[in-house]
């Protein structure tokens, strides 16, 4: 069961949130994720800060018509998920850090959680708060050639040697769309504005079209790369929800997919970093390595990236011994395959040249920025969402696996050896794995709302669930890990070499369609 | 036989893909399908590219982007949609930001089903391509057509 216990919920005044963020960055508090909800007549900002095992929500009731304040002078990492309250709510928040006036995605519906404000989007709703001077709109804002406004410090910024260069959304080094605006100095690049969204599609709405059961099936394809793990937190989201307790079997089972699922990730991840720096065959290899797991995918689920097997209150196929006997050696196969690529990216001058003391996070940096998983690791935390307990996780012995440079180096030997780790809590949840069903009857339908978290390759990812009672949930929220890198991302390329970038925007390990859902 | 058609070069857009399709089309080029070997490559450049392969339905913030990709490729083109999202929008369909397939914003050639499409199935919609992609080079006027000197002097003609 999860351990993850110590979770309330507080209501709060929609002012009050300044303050309270205050406090909880004093005291040392992460913010996990903010999310709107739409309740009659106004819209529920949730704001959710976790302490070690502790998460607490703060919920604060903005009826329509009011704005709020923006917490982005505390925690710099809320301006994207402000900035997609006002972009998906219509809701107003004053004093942005990064403000993309409802530019930061471009959408066919205009605020699609309030249909009623029309095309007119925030523009009409107006900031209970005394205009000042600062914030009156030039009269010819600058505009990008995607025509999103460029921020007027940097269309000011651009003197004597400063340019903008466009990267991406099509990119050779980008195998999705995500555009950076780079203002460079010469060859240094001295700030990147991000925008996404060109991937966005939506899918949290679309909750309110299909039954909780088969959503299951939308939840995973949020992502074909962690699937897997993209339905198991759904599904353990709605059963914490209905209280489904599942059987021990699909727990171990679950855990064990979900940790081949990170074989897969960190394995195809080297590959295209290794494309990143120019070194093909390296890439090619790493590649070839990963096809070893997807044919074990392959014989258990029937699919390659997408697998259908999660199903609320456990799984849809148990997995037989001639399946585990394929599985173990694959397993061996891997760590012996891995080996000489491992001296490749820990030891080959170019590689060690490339990587070592470039993109440095510092750890102070990397909490701050709210950076997750491999990325906040290398600097130095210990911070791991398996250690909650999730599935089988409390049955198996392990430690998160940390470095503390910090550098593209450091991201890359915490995934070479997560790799390793990942291998080795397969052996030891195969050695214990319980015989029995492996699934629970799904009875009732969902009344109430959990927010489970689970660590997924790329960092720990929160669903979110609300049920009515009915079919149908009522708000359905994910918040990938990439999302919550992308802060820490821009922090990294302030001050990188130009050349650098297409390396340092891979070590995140971008999940574009994670992030913009 | 036209040289074009035995050494293709691609170029891959992620419309709004769940990445399925994406990772499946580069697993193509990579050791096991590898069709690199029949001098398939990937190309980022659009001007390089003779096949646009793309996955995912199409939105309203690169519908533009997409447009702007094919307009650059060179004649004669061709356009895979892969997987059903870019067929027809697939699971996602009803979103809210889903414009639909990518028939949409660009004539498509050949579509290839699934979710996530194999690669097996992406490598048949390419093959198909290359059909196509023939039958456009020789529709072009002679002139344009690139290839011309080569077949000239396999026929055994003075070009």
């Amino acid at each position: 069961m999860n351990r993850d216990t110590v979770r309330t919920v507080t209501a709060i005044e929609p002012l009050e949130a300044l303050a309270v963020a205050q406090h909880r960055r004093l005291g040392g508090w992460r913010l996990v994720q903010m999310h709107g909800t739409r309740v009659d007549g106004a819209t529920e900002v949730n704001y959710a800060y976790a302490l070690d095992g502790a998460l607490e929500i703060l919920r604060a009731r903005v009826p329509d018509g009011t704005a709020i304040p923006s917490i982005t002078g505390i925690y710099f990492a809320a301006f994207h998920y402000e900035n997609e309250l006002q972009d998906l709510f219509g809701l107003k928040v004053t004093d942005l850090a990064v403000d993309y006036k409802g530019h930061f995605y471009k959408l066919k519906q205009t605020t699609p959680y309030r249909p009623d404000l029309g095309v007119e989007g925030i523009g009409s709703v107006e900031a209970p708060r005394v205009p000042m001077a600062e914030d009156a709109e030039p009269a010819a804002t600058p505009r990008d050639a995607h025509g999103r406004p460029v921020p007027a410090r940097i269309a000011e910024g651009i003197t004597g040697n400063r340019t903008i260069v466009p990267f991406g959304p099509q990119h050779p080094v980008l195998p999705e769309p995500i555009h950076l605006d780079l203002v460079l100095e010469d060859e240094k690049v001295v700030e990147a504005i991000p925008s996404i969204g060109f991937i966005h599609r939506g899918l949290e709405k679309l909750v309110e079209k299909r039954d909780f059961v088969d959503y299951v099936y939308v939840a995973e394809r949020i992502c074909g790369i962690c699937s897997f793990m993209h339905g198991m937190g759904y599904c353990l989201a709605v059963e914490n929800t209905m209280g489904i307790e599942v059987p021990k079997r699909a727990d171990y089972l679950r855990t064990v997919l979900a940790e081949m699922a990170r074989i897969h990730n960190h394995t195809m991840w080297l590959g295209l970093v290794a494309d990143a720096f120019g070194f093909e065959s390296l890439f090619m290899h790493s590649w070839r390595v990963r096809e070893i797991i997807l044919d074990v995918f392959e014989e258990i689920t029937g699919g390659r990236v997408i697998f259908s097997i999660c199903r609320i209150g456990g799984l849809r196929r148990d997995v037989d011994e001639r399946q585990i006997d394929l599985l173990m050696k694959a397993l061996d196969r891997i760590e012996k395959e891995l080996e000489p690529l491992v001296s490749a990216f820990t030891q080959e001058y170019s590689v060690v040249h490339r990587m070592t003391g470039v993109g440095v996070l510092s750890k102070a940096e990397a909490y701050e920025l709210g950076a997750l998983g491999p990325m906040l690791r290398a600097s130095g935390w210990a911070l791991d969402t398996r250690l909650l307990g999730y599935a089988a996780y409390d049955d198996l012995r392990f430690a998160p696996v940390v470095e503390t440079a910090g550098d593209c180096m450091a991201r890359t030997k915490v995934r070479i050896r997560e790799t390793a780790q990942s291998i080795g809590l397969i052996r030891q949840a195969v050695a214990k794995l319980p015989p029995g069903e492996i699934a629970a009857p799904v009875k009732g339908t969902p009344n109430g709302e959990f927010m489970a978290r689970v660590e997924q390759p790329r960092g720990e990812a929160i669903y979110y669930v609300r049920g009515n009672g009915t079919r149908f949930l009522e708000r359905f929220r994910v918040r990938t890990p990439t999302f919550a890198n992308v802060p820490a991302l821009v922090k990294t390329l302030q001050g990188c070499q130009l050349a650098d970038v297409p390396m340092l925007v891979l070590t995140i390990d971008p999940c574009i369609s994670c992030t913009e859902r | 036989m036209a040289f074009l058609k035995r050494s293709p070069w691609m170029i891959h857009y992620d419309g709004s893909s769940c990445n399925g399709c994406d990772i499946e089309v580069l697993a193509c080029l990579t050791p096991v399908y590898d069709v690199e070997r029949f001098g398939i490559v990937n190309t980022g450049n659009p001007k390089h590219a003779d096949i646009f392969l793309l996955t995912g339905a199409v939105n309203e913030q690169n519908r533009e982007v997409v447009r702007n990709i094919y307009d650059q490729m060179p004649e004669p083109k061709v356009v895979v949609a892969v997987g059903i999202c870019a067929t027809s929008g697939g699971i996602f369909r009803e979103c809210y930001n889903i414009l639909g397939g990518a028939d949409k914003v660009l004539p498509v050639d050949v579509y290839v089903p699934g979710c996530a499409a194999r690669p097996e199935s992406i490598i048949d919609g390419v093959v198909k391509a290359l059909a196509v992609l023939e039958e456009k080079r020789r529709a072009l006027p002679p002139r344009a057509r690139r290839g011309r000197r080569a077949e000239a002097s396999a026929q055994g003609g003075n070009a």
